[in-house]
């Protein structure tokens, strides 16, 4: 059942969609992130992707919820932003490295998160993906195959994989 | 590590959205609404007044070329074309000296919405050339050769200064065209400056630049962006037109008809891969690429030269795929931010394609990966095995391709599940 807000936004009102993806930036930006994984190329998927909506929301059907509709724009423009720009990530390593720097306390944590960053950072972008919809925005997985367009099959195996792999790290 | 736990990190780990974010974003959805209704007749190319043209090659935003450069899908389906062998090649040029490089076109449009503006910086100004009158469209179904595969030579124009898009290193290579590896590798925020000659290659745009440690080669133009003051307006270049004909789409997803050649232009119409587009013969250069003006339902627009084939080309490339193929991808992202894709096959153990450049053969991710079964049927079972016993040090493949017509949409899917880089693959002997 859509809300008011959202048959503004249908209906092509850009305060509407403004209002709109503001509620929801957050979870937008986290399947952006999952697939880029890099703060600055995330705001400009994310800015692509909200326009490319906008531009798009005719094509809306409603077959979807609005949201999941939208989470789908964002995966789909991350997957060319990472396609087009190749990978170039140092910045958030180097981050987490002041932070043992500053604060020694802290290293121990810093250091097993920065090893998880590695682990997610090895995985495949789709695996990654698939795990942030599901185990980190609570998504289904008939939902997340929605949005990635996939069998539900196929995001179940993304996910066990991507599982597996963090299992292993943990017990290594 | 328990579900709240890892949810909770990977929440965790999204990040702030930078200064400035919601600003950029309700500008440019403010742009986006203020958009007329698209027309359906296309626009004129834009001359300037004294008749100079720009470069519009490099009149689009940052951004907007960021999110069009070498699209792999287009990679693919050069690919596809190149193993079967075709080769248009049309040298219009009159003093070209350069070697024809059958290079792999990776170049095409995404799916993502051009902006409504395109800030462009100094333009350098030149002559136009004079624009053919154009001919009445009186389709043919031969397959026609294509201007602008090989090579073009285009209008000189005064010289200019460029920098690299984004500060990123840009390849300069001795000679134009993908042929040439970079040679040299541009610096961050280096200003080049381009001669003025320009050559198009396989529907793409490239400059002649020196450096001032003496380097004269080429970069293609949608890598670098012109230096000096910006400014809104927009164009494109008129080519000379040439014969109309019949053209298949041959890209797959859906394939922009624009109001108006360059990125700039709206969208007034799509096709199909396979669909049949009735082009006028009229070409144009902007954004870096040749523009082709079609007639698809009716609706006259333009489309990127390169997402077009003359009929039948692309289900001649290759008979079809078998149910089962392994597919073999290939895609390398170096130093020099050169990127490029091409699609090859493992038909038995045999991998029957060749392909230009890089470091390596990756395999293709599938929805099973590290030796897991899949979730289709396993028909190839002989390929399935060149994986398993280690032909592959990656992920394995395992697509279902089914019939011809929907090639390219498995293709299209994987290029979703690839999506970033993968483990060398050695190319088997």
């Amino acid at each position: 059942m859509s809300t008011e807000l959202e048959a503004e936004v249908i209906a092509g009102d850009p305060a509407a969609f403004g209002r709109f993806i503001r509620l929801h930036d957050r979870r937008f930006r986290g399947v952006a992130w999952s697939v880029v994984r890099d703060a600055h190329r995330t705001d400009d998927v994310m800015q692509t992707a909200y326009e490319k909506a906008f531009r798009r929301i005719g094509t809306y059907d409603g077959t979807a919820a609005l949201t999941t509709w939208l989470h789908s724009i964002v995966y789909r423009t991350a997957l060319d932003n990472l396609r087009y720009e190749g990978r170039r990530r140092h910045e958030d390593v180097d981050d987490l490295g002041d932070v043992i720097a500053i604060r020694p306390d802290a290293a121990a944590h810093a250091v097993g998160r920065m090893e998880m960053d590695a682990v997610m950072e090895g995985l495949n972008p789709g695996d990654r993906a698939a795990l942030m919809l599901t185990a980190g925005l609570g998504f289904s997985y008939d939902e997340a195959a929605e949005i990635l367009d996939e069998r539900r099959g196929t995001v179940a195996s993304r996910v066990s994989r991507a599982r597996a792999r963090i299992s292993r790290w943990e017990q290594s | 590590m328990n579900d709240d736990e890892l949810g909770a990190f990977l929440r965790s780990e999204i990040p702030d959205a930078g200064v400035g974010y919601w600003d950029a974003i309700d500008a440019r959805i403010e742009a986006a609404a203020a958009v007329e209704v698209p027309k359906v007749t296309p626009t004129e190319p834009v001359q300037t007044e004294a008749e100079v043209v720009r470069l519009t090659g490099m009149q689009t935003t940052t951004e907007s070329l960021r999110n069009r450069r070498t699209p792999l899908l287009a990679a693919m389906a050069a690919a596809i074309v190149l193993i079967g062998g075709l080769a248009f090649v049309v040298n219009r040029g009159d003093d070209s000296t350069t070697t024809i490089d059958p290079a792999i076109d990776g170049s095409a449009p995404d799916d993502t919405t051009p902006p409504i503006t395109a800030p462009t910086t100094t333009v350098p100004t030149t002559t136009a050339p004079d624009s053919v009158a154009p001919e009445p469209a009186t389709p043919t179904t031969v397959p026609t050769p294509l201007p602008g595969v090989g090579q073009e030579t285009l209008p000189t124009v005064e010289p200019f200064t460029v920098v690299a898009l984004d500060g990123a290193p840009t390849a300069l290579n001795e000679t134009p065209g993908f042929g040439g590896d970079g040679d040299e590798v541009s610096d961050p925020d280096e200003v080049l400056m381009a001669t003025g000659v320009r050559v198009l290659i396989d529907h793409r745009e490239w400059l002649q630049v020196t450096r001032t440690a003496g380097f004269t080669g080429w970069v293609e133009a949608i890598d670098v962006q012109l230096t000096g003051d910006e400014d809104t307006r927009e164009g494109s270049e008129p080519l000379p037109s040439t014969a109309p004909a019949q053209l298949e789409v041959g890209r797959g997803g859906e394939l922009e008809v624009l109001d108006q050649p360059g990125f700039v232009g709206n969208q007034i119409g799509s096709a199909e891969i396979g669909v049949t587009v009735d082009f006028t013969g009229e070409r144009s250069l902007a954004s870096g690429f040749e523009w082709f003006e079609v007639v698809v339902d009716g609706v006259t627009g333009w489309v990127m030269a390169n997402t077009v084939q003359p009929i039948g080309t692309i289900a001649s490339s290759r008979e079809c795929y078998s149910d089962g193929d392994a597919v073999l991808f290939l895609d390398f992202t170096d130093d020099a931010a050169t990127f490029t894709g091409a699609l090859a096959y493992l038909d038995g153990v045999e991998a029957v394609a060749g392909v230009r450049g890089g470091t390596g053969f990756f395999v293709a991710t599938s929805p099973i990966g590290s030796g897991e079964e899949p979730d289709g049927p396993i028909v190839n079972q002989e390929a399935w095995q060149a994986f398993a016993e280690g032909m592959s040090v990656g992920e394995r493949a395992f697509l279902d391709f089914v019939e011809c017509p929907t090639v390219q949409t498995e293709v299209d899917q994987l290029d979703r599940l690839v999506g970033g880089s993968y483990p060398a693959f050695p190319l088997p002997d």
